[in-house]
């Protein structure tokens, strides 16, 4: 039998599968004020205009991904993906940057045990932010050698 | 590269390449046309049409041209409206953007499209062509049928005039002898295809269940994660 956590409002069963509603509910590395964070690079994409916000700020050590923040103006499967990417960057002693450039939307859901199609792209907008942020580090890094 | 900014394209040509598919040619009001990499897109603005936030389109043109292409398939509302612009329209749109392309010159290079997910395919064929004329490059490339192969007649002869381009047409909804395949693409095909020639990157751009299976299916023949890199689009 299906309990309330299983069903719609429609008595359909959930959209969202059960790693999705988990990062939803409690999304990892979520910075809400970023006022006394130091980050060695950052990123910000989306549109005000279509309501999608994302801003990802990563630190680097040794050539890793120590630590991936993020927040976002979104929607829950936005929210979700991008708490899964920054677990993705940081796990395992974090991702080389290399690496991090190639992290892709199809890597994120399947690691969130899928999405709808329709919400392929707030997938997008976590891994796109990182590249900014990998990229404002990389010029820094490249301004200061 | 910055987040894109937005700008005025002029539309100076339109060209039907397939059955509800065009090519619009643009470049700025000056006749100049923006910096950029190909695999990168532009996202286009018709705010009349109550969509504020644009769609994205591939850049199918490669940056020696003289002007900036957009290919497009006329399958909705905003589409349609691309395709049925004219020579000297203004169209509002954002400066090129986007990092769906080779991080290597010297890589076995695989592009991997369906439909009109040849788009960034075509400027990175040229390019490559152009720019790293040494490189192996495969395209791999899915169709319903024969007449909806976009740039049939561009992608025939970079395959016939560059040794290290080869080109792999596939069609799925019709028969025909080789050297067509017929079938889906599938790792098996790809990664046989390339013989020995690994590791190789690949590009995948189509649709998102297209990419989606294609992903998986070369993760399972066991391509690493960071050689694969995607583009998808929403497509019905």
């Amino acid at each position: 039998m299906n309990t309330t956590d299983q069903l719609c409002a429609d008595g359909t069963n959930w959209l969202y599968s059960d790693t999705v509603k988990d990062h939803f509910f409690h999304p990892r590395n979520i910075l809400l004020d970023e006022k006394n964070y130091e980050a060695d690079g950052v990123g910000v994409v989306g549109s005000p205009a279509c309501g999608d916000m994302m801003a990802v700020w990563i630190n680097i050590a040794d050539g890793r991904i120590s630590e991936c923040k993020w927040r976002t103006f979104g929607c829950a499967s936005a929210i979700a993906s991008t708490s899964m990417m920054s677990l993705m960057a940081t796990e395992d002693g974090g991702m080389t940057l290399a690496r991090a450039k190639r992290m892709t939307p199809e890597a994120i859901i399947e690691r969130l045990g899928g999405l709808p199609d329709r919400k392929y792209h707030c997938s997008v907008l976590g891994h796109l932010a990182l590249r900014e942020a990998i990229q404002d580090y990389e010029e820094k890094n490249v301004a200061r050698a | 590269m910055s987040q894109e900014l937005n700008t005025r394209y002029i539309v100076r040509e339109i060209i039907s390449e397939t059955p509800g598919v065009s090519t619009l040619r643009l470049s700025l009001a000056n006749g100049s046309i923006p910096k950029y990499v190909p695999g990168q897109f532009i996202t286009v603005y018709a705010p009349e049409l109550g969509t504020p936030e644009g769609k994205a389109y591939s850049i199918s043109s490669a940056p020696h041209e003289k002007t900036l292409s957009i290919t497009v398939k006329d399958m909705g509302k905003f589409s349609h409206y691309l395709c049925s612009r004219k020579q000297g329209d203004e169209l509002e749109g954002s400066l090129p953007y986007g990092y769906f392309f080779s991080e290597s010159r010297t890589s076995t290079l695989a592009l991997v499209c369906g439909g009109i997910g040849i788009a960034p395919m075509r400027s990175m064929l040229i390019e490559a062509v152009r720019e790293t004329p040494r490189r192996s490059v495969a395209l791999f490339y899915s169709n319903r049928t024969a007449q909806d192969i976009i740039f049939k007649k561009t992608l025939d002869e970079l395959g016939e005039d560059n040794k290290n381009i080869k080109i792999f047409n596939f069609l799925t909804r019709e028969k025909a002898g080789p050297p067509v395949i017929n079938g889906r693409i599938n790792a098996k095909i790809i990664l046989g295809s390339l013989g020995g020639e690994q590791p190789a990157e690949f590009l995948l751009c189509g649709s998102i269940p297209f990419v989606r299976d294609l992903w998986r299916d070369l993760r399972a023949a066991g391509v690493p994660e960071e050689n694969i890199y995607t583009e998808a689009f929403f497509s019905h």
